[in-house]
C-alpha cells in the first residue's frame, strides 16, 4: 500500500516536472550497442574464416611456371612479375629501369624468399605448416592452401593431381600466392594427330614433368584475390 | 655496333616496308648529340609508338575521324601498317647482336575510352576487350605476351586512364624511367600532365563533352616542318635542316633536323611556341630532379631523377623535337621529344598524309619518322 502510494506520488511529481524518471540500469539500446561492440572486438581478435584452397588463374594473370631452385634468369623474371604487380614484365625488362624506390619496396618484402628459392627446391619439411623453414618467410606459416589447377586432371594412376597438399600447396606472401608443385608443369604444343579429340591446328596442353621424390620442383605465382584476407593473424 | 650502325640497321627494316605498305619514310626531326648522355656506348635502341586512339568499329563509325578513318568516307588501313611495322621491328630485334637490346614503349592513349560507347552492364575488362576484339592486330602485337608481340611497356594516357582496371591492360603506368648509359636520364610519359587544360578540367567532364559534342569535330592537320631561316648568332628558334624523304639507310643525314631551341632566358610565350607542353614540362623536370613529392606522385614514381635529360611524350599529336639548352648549367638541359600520333594528319609543304609517326632513340641520336601509308591502304 505504501509502495503503491509512493509510485503514484512519484508519477504525479514527474508529470508536474518536479522530478525526472531515473534511468534504467541497462536500457535495451545500451545492451544492443554493447553486444555490437563485443562482436566487433571478437571479429577483430579471432581469425576470420579463411579459404582452404586457391584456384590457379588464367595465363594473363599468373607467372610462368618456374623450375625450382630458381636460376638467375628465372629469379629476374619472377622479380619482374612481382614488381609489375602480378603481370609478366615486357620483353627486355631490366631491374635497372625500375624506379629504385619501388624496386627496394619489393626487395624488402620478397627478397629473402626469392633468395631462399634460388638455393634449393623446398622439401615437404621446408613447407610443413607452422614449423617449416620456408613457410616462416610467408605471412602466416600455419596457413597452407590446397591448390586447384584446372590445367592438370589426373596422374597416371588416375588420382587428381591438384588439391592434394602433398603434391601442390599454396602460401600467401604480401599481395601474392606462391603455389608449389612436386612436379613442374610444362606446356606442350600438340596437334589433333597427336591427341585425338582436339580440333585442327596447334593446341597447348599441360604435362607434368618428372616427379622428384622429396622436393617441390615447380612454382607458379599469382595475385591474391579479394577473397583472401590481406594478412592473416 | 655503335648507335649509328644500330640506327642504320633499324632504318633498313623501316625502308623494307616500302615494298609492301609504306609509300615513303620521312625523317621528321633528328637531334644527334652524344654529349647529352655523356658519350655512352649504345646498348639499347628504343622505339616509341604514340597515340593510337583505338575504338570499336561501332564507336568509330560515330565520329568523323579515328584510327581507321581520315575523314567521313575516306579510310586508311593503319592496322595493316601497324602490323607490318611490328613485324619489321621483331625481325630487327631477332637480328640484334646479344650485347644489344630493343625496348618498345606505347606512349598512352592506346585506346580511346572517352569516345567508346559504354554500356551499363559492361565492366572495364569487357569494354577494353570489345575494342581489342575489333583491333586484333594491335592486341596481337602490343598487348599479348608471346613471340609475335613486341610486348611493349604501355603508358596510361588521359583517354585511357581507366583501362588500369581492366585485366588486359592493368600493367599500364603513368610513367616509365629508363637508364641510358647507367644513368636514369630518360622519362617517358603520355604528356597530359603537362597540359594545363587537361589538368584543370575533370576527366569525366571532358569525356561527357566529347561524347555529346565530339561527333562532328573534324580531324586536325599538323604542320610538322617548322624550319625557318635563322639569322646569324640567334640562339633560339628553329634549328637544323628541313624534314626529308629517306631513300637509303646509308645516306648521310644532318645531325640536326627540324628542331626548336629555347634557353633559360626564353619567356613563357617562346617556350610555348617551341611546344605548348614545354613550360609545364620544364617545371616537372626541375621538380623531378629535386625530388619534389608532388611531381613524383603525379608520375607514380618514388625516387628523384637528378640526371633527367630527355622526356618522351605523345598526347599533342604533333611530332616535334625541342631542345631546352642551358649552357651555364648543362645538367638542366632537357630534350622534349613528342612522337606524334597514329590519328589525324600531318602536313609537309603541300603534302598531307595520314599521321603514322614513331620515335627512335639510340645513344644520343633521337629521330622522329613519318611512315606515309601506301596508296593501296587508302
Amino acid at each position: 500500500m505504501t509502495q503503491c502510494k509512493a509510485r503514484r506520488w512519484r508519477s504525479i511529481a514527474m508529470w508536474l516536472g518536479l522530478t525526472v524518471q531515473p534511468p534504467r540500469r541497462f536500457s535495451s539500446r545500451v545492451c544492443i550497442v554493447l553486444i555490437g561492440v563485443g562482436l566487433s572486438v571478437l571479429g577483430c581478435t579471432y581469425p576470420c574464416p579463411r579459404p582452404g584452397f586457391v584456384g590457379i588463374p588464367e595465363a594473363l594473370e599468373r607467372s610462368p611456371d618456374f623450375a625450382l631452385p630458381l636460376g638467375a634468369e628465372d629469379h629476374q623474371r619472377l622479380l619482374g612479375f612481382l614488381v609489375h604487380g602480378g603481370r609478366r614484365p615486357s620483353r627486355g625488362w631490366s631491374p635497372q629501369d625500375e624506379d629504385p624506390g619501388r624496386l627496394q619496396r619489393i626487395q624488402d618484402t620478397y627478397g629473402p624468399l626469392l633468395v631462399a628459392l634460388t638455393q634449393q627446391a623446398p622439401t615437404p619439411e621446408d613447407l610443413r605448416a607452422g614449423t617449416g623453414s620456408l613457410v616462416r618467410l610467408f605471412d602466416d606459416p600455419r596457413w597452407l592452401l590446397a591448390v586447384h589447377d584446372a590445367r592438370v586432371e589426373t596422374d597416371p594412376a588416375g588420382a587428381f593431381y591438384d588439391l592434394d597438399p602433398e603434391r601442390a600447396r599454396g602460401l600467401v606472401k604480401g599481395d601474392f600466392v606462391f603455389a608449389f608443385y612436386t612436379r613442374r608443369l610444362m606446356p606442350l604444343v600438340v596437334t589433333a594427330a597427336q591427341v585425338p579429340g582436339l580440333g585442327q591446328g596447334e593446341h597447348t596442353i599441360w604435362a607434368l614433368g618428372n616427379e622428384q621424390a622429396g622436393s617441390y620442383t615447380g612454382l607458379v605465382v599469382f595475385r591474391k584475390t579479394f577473397a583472401l584476407p590481406i594478412r592473416a593473424e | 655496333m655503335d648507335s649509328q650502325q644500330l640506327h642504320r640497321s633499324f632504318l633498313r627494316h623501316l625502308l623494307s616496308l616500302r615494298d609492301d605498305c609504306v609509300q615513303q619514310v620521312r625523317l621528321v626531326s633528328r637531334l644527334c648529340d652524344d654529349a647529352l648522355f655523356g658519350d655512352v656506348p649504345a646498348e639499347r635502341l628504343f622505339v616509341f609508338l604514340p597515340d593510337l586512339h583505338l575504338l570499336s568499329r561501332a564507336a568509330e563509325a560515330q565520329y568523323r575521324y579515328g584510327f581507321h578513318t581520315i575523314e567521313p568516307g575516306r579510310c586508311v588501313q593503319r592496322q595493316v601498317l601497324l602490323d607490318r611495322l611490328c613485324e619489321a621491328i621483331l625481325t630487327f630485334r631477332q637480328q640484334l647482336p646479344a650485347e644489344h637490346s630493343l625496348k618498345t614503349v606505347q606512349l598512352g592513349d592506346f585506346l580511346d575510352l572517352w569516345r567508346e560507347n559504354e554500356f551499363a552492364q559492361e565492366d572495364l575488362t569487357a569494354l577494353v576487350a570489345r575494342i581489342l576484339d575489333d583491333n586484333p592486330e594491335a592486341r596481337g602485337r602490343l598487348v599479348r605476351t608471346d613471340a609475335a608481340s613486341l610486348e611493349p611497356d604501355v603508358l596510361l594516357g588521359n583517354h585511357d586512364l581507366k583501362m588500369l582496371d581492366s585485366s588486359e591492360l592493368s600493367h599500364a603506368r603513368r610513367a616509365f624511367t629508363y637508364t641510358v648509359g647507367g644513368r636514369r636520364a630518360l622519362l617517358v610519359t603520355h604528356g597530359d600532365l603537362f597540359d594545363g587544360l587537361e589538368t584543370f578540367l575533370d576527366d569525366d567532364l571532358q569525356e561527357w563533352f566529347l561524347e555529346r559534342f565530339g561527333h562532328d569535330v573534324p580531324a586536325q592537320r599538323y604542320k610538322l616542318d617548322r624550319t625557318t631561316a635563322q639569322s646569324e648568332g640567334e640562339m633560339t628558334g628553329s634549328e637544323g635542316s628541313a624534314p626529308t624523304v629517306l631513300a637509303h639507310e646509308e645516306e648521310d643525314l644532318p645531325a640536326v633536323v627540324n628542331i626548336w631551341v629555347t634557353t633559360p632566358s626564353s619567356d613563357g610565350g617562346t617556350l610555348a611556341n617551341s611546344h605548348r607542353l614545354l613550360p609545364t614540362a620544364l617545371e616537372y623536370a626541375a621538380g623531378l630532379r629535386a625530388g619534389s613529392s608532388s611531381h613524383l606522385d603525379a608520375m607514380g614514381l618514388d625516387s628523384p631523377l637528378p640526371e633527367l635529360r630527355l622526356m618522351v611524350v605523345g598526347h599533342s599529336h604533333q611530332a616535334r623535337l625541342c631542345l631546352h639548352r642551358d649552357a651555364l648549367e648543362p645538367s638542366n638541359t632537357l630534350v622534349f621529344m613528342d612522337c606524334g600520333a597514329w590519328i589525324e594528319s600531318a602536313q609537309f609543304g603541300d603534302a598531307v598524309v595520314p599521321s603514322c609517326q614513331i620515335g627512335v632513340l639510340c645513344g644520343g641520336d633521337m629521330r622522329l619518322y613519318q611512315l606515309d601509308p601506301h596508296t593501296g591502304l587508302l
